[in-house]
């Protein structure tokens, strides 16, 4: 049986922010040797592979690694061609910064897409020659200027300092990550606004082509587990009642209308109600309003398990 | 099934002699063979590309560090041929040619992305129109005398769009947008909807400087972007983005056009009749909006008596006018033929006008090509000796 292996970025403000996500929920790297790039987690099977965000993409699409946690923009750019080869388990709120098109600020006459596919063939007719397009996202370039009817350009294939390539005439246009847009305007460039190709952040994801044995399985249902619970005890406060007619009156609609979960009940004792934050006070109202009697306590658990975990569920799905 | 390589014993010489059947018929129609280099230097021909057929094209480096890549097509090769040994692109000729092209399918991935293209361009001939005629009648006589029993064939004419755009007396800049969009159903609609007004067009500042004299509007331009403490970067030129701007605020203070005007391009993008009813239909289009296409709804019934006098049954074709083979270089006439047994089309063709001086042609240099795809016909032909 062939171990699980978890990819995390190697470097960079990514993986402290990978690091700091995974150990909330638990998960502890051990490095096993001094600077060698293979760890596992404390107490949990599996290796834990550190690499370049760009190799994470690219071994989830080779099946080398089973799951890994990674940018979006990365992973969109290499799966061009191959949308059924990996699955986006969970979208994670960090990493974020956004994919987009930017040209020279002095382009006033450029506010839209449009207006870039009217330069394009105007500056192809005069120069005679195409329009070049810088960037490192080759695949996402070209599937976004086709979405919006721009053929008369070139992509020019940029490693680096992309930002700079229209103040060196290497290009005429860009398309780059940007998080604040600092780095763009200190370059004199301005974002086209319906120019934001992917509103990117940090993601966990699986490999479908991956050796998925039984060892490879359980290992990711327990990391998957550990990851679920902290999400949902984050996300959701539990709510504690005696349980009384009032009570059972409301579950069905707590369940369909706030997304609420039962955990615990029992006849004559008490029910434990996990309901997410933002449907709290609203759950309240209507245990109020359906007689419920007992008092009320709400508090926030450090992690929730249950048997439907819906990371592991959304894997388990896609692998059958 | 499309046979791809390595090809069975039974497919290589099924396929050669399929070959040597179309060059002969090739021949007939005074054809010179030319066999074009099949790894060439890619900047030039990437540069004639959109983006599109570019991505699906191999490039690579080679030892010396110059870009090279394998040929994704035969016509921008073959008028190359014809460029070298006509540099003042004066005289007329028929080049021919066979062999493989190459182009990756994101599709199928792990297919080999090479196949094999016979075809013929036909450059300078001094009747257009017949020479657009005898492209269709060659590729209807070459799959025939291949053995294909039934093709259906689709047919269109760009300029016929194209004039309209000229009646309707549409700026430069909105005769361009709706030309170059015209096989994109959603981007023309957007467009349709920015020249009646119906989509925001422009602000008013750019509606102001519209209505100012030339000299006065550079002058305000000049003052917003030293206001504006902007830099200029880059190789596109102040004075470019100056005109341009210009050009918009031009088309921003300018009246829209009707919405009837939208809807008279819309109809017309919509015709799609049997070739025999082409001519009328267009005509009472044209007549019913009071526009006149007169000279390029003759130009096509031309196109069509031709095809009649040549042996080809009009009643076999469809006419499409939004219909353009989906290639940036096509500027008139085009044609594909179907099989119902295969996809993608047997053969197609075309009118590309401003290819050879995009190319390098000192003169306008008009022309018309073929091209037929040999493992789809064989296909084809397999398919029709199988059914009973």
């Amino acid at each position: 049986m062939s171990a699980l292996v978890f990819a995390v970025p190697s470097k960079g403000r990514l993986q402290d922010q990978v690091l700091a996500f995974l150990s909330d929920a638990g998960l502890r790297l051990e490095q096993l040797r001094e600077r060698d790039y293979i760890a596992k987690f404390a107490g949990v099977d599996g290796l834990v592979s550190l690499l370049s965000a760009g190799e994470i993409a690219d071994e989830l699409h080779n099946g080398r690694v089973h799951l890994g946690i990674t940018g979006e923009d990365l992973l969109h750019e290499r799966a061009a061609f191959a949308h059924e080869r990996v699955l986006t388990i969970e979208r994670l709120g960090f990493g974020r910064a956004d994919v987009v098109v930017a040209v020279p600020r002095s382009w006033i006459d450029v506010n839209t897409m449009a207006d870039l596919d009217d330069v394009a063939t105007a500056f192809h007719l005069r120069h005679h020659r195409r329009l070049r397009v810088a960037t490192k996202y080759v695949n996402l370039t070209r599937g976004f200027f086709a979405r919006h009817g721009i053929a008369d350009y070139r992509i020019v294939e940029s490693f680096g300092a992309t930002e700079g390539a229209p103040a060196a005439g290497t290009a005429e246009a860009i398309v780059d990550i940007t998080s604040t847009g600092a780095t763009l305007a200190a370059n004199d460039l301005k974002v086209v606004p319906d120019g934001t190709i992917l509103e990117s952040q940090a993601v966990l994801s699986a490999s479908l082509h991956a050796a998925w044995d039984d060892g490879a399985r359980s290992a990711a249902r327990a990391l998957l587990e550990r990851i679920g619970a902290r999400a949902q005890a984050k996300a959701s406060q539990i709510v504690r009642v005696r349980m009384d007619q009032g009570v059972e009156a409301a579950l069905p609609a707590l369940e369909t209308r706030f997304g609420a979960k039962v955990l615990t009940r029992a006849a004559l004792g008490e029910a434990g109600i996990l309901v997410p934050d933002a449907n709290l006070s609203a759950a309240i109202d209507l245990l109020r309003a359906t007689g419920a009697q007992g008092a009320l306590s709400v508090r926030k658990a450090d992690y929730v398990f249950t048997l439907d975990n819906p990371l592991f569920t959304r894997l388990k799905e896609r692998l059958k | 099934m499309i046979p791809s390589p390595p090809y069975e014993a039974k497919t290589i010489a099924e396929l050669d002699a399929q070959t040597a059947t179309l060059l002969d018929v090739f021949q007939t129609y005074g054809a010179e063979r030319v066999e074009p280099a099949i790894v060439t230097p890619a900047d030039a021909f990437l540069d004639r590309m959109g983006e599109e057929l570019r991505r699906r094209t191999y490039v690579f480096t080679a030892p010396d560090g110059g870009e090279l890549c394998l040929r994704p097509d035969l016509t921008i090769p073959t008028c190359q041929v014809y460029l070298a040994r006509v540099p003042a692109a004066d005289r007329a000729m028929k080049l021919s040619y066979a062999g493989p092209v190459f182009r990756h399918n994101p599709k199928t991935p792990d297919r080999p992305g090479q196949s094999l293209q016979a075809g013929i361009e036909n450059i300078n001939a001094a009747n257009t129109a017949a020479a657009d005629a005898e492209a269709l009648i060659v590729t209807d006589n070459a799959l025939a005398r291949a053995g294909l029993k039934n093709a259906d064939v689709t047919l269109g004419d760009l300029g016929v769009f194209a004039s309209l755009l000229e009646a309707l007396g549409l700026s430069p800049q909105w005769a361009e947008r709706l030309r170059r969009h015209v096989w994109r159903p959603a981007q023309m609609n957007e467009l349709l909807k920015r020249l009646t007004g119906e989509a925001a067009e422009g602000s008013a500042f750019l509606s102001h400087v519209g209505t100012l004299p030339p000299g006065e509007a550079r002058a305000v331009l000049r003052d917003a972007l030293a206001l504006g403490g902007i830099k200029h970067v880059g190789t596109r030129s102040i004075e470019e983005i100056t005109e341009r701007f210009l050009e918009q605020a031009a088309d921003a203070s300018s009246a829209r056009m009707p919405r009837t005007v939208a809807d008279l391009i819309s109809s017309l993008l919509a015709v799609k009749v049997p070739a025999t009813q082409a001519v009328e239909t267009l005509r009472k289009l044209a007549r019913t909006a009071s526009v006149s296409l007169d000279a390029a709804i003759g130009g096509l019934e031309r196109r069509f008596a031709l095809l009649e006098r040549h042996g080809f049954p009009l009643a076999r074709a469809t006419f499409a006018a939004r219909f353009g083979r989906n290639m940036e270089y096509y500027t008139g006439f085009v044609f594909e033929f179907h099989a119902s047994s295969v996809e993608p089309p047997l053969a197609g063709g075309g009118r590309y006008d401003n290819l050879l001086t995009a190319l390098g042609a000192k003169r306008p240099a008009p022309a018309v090509g073929l091209a037929i795809y040999a493992e789809r016909l064989l296909a084809a032909r397999r398919a029709e000796a199988e059914a009973p």
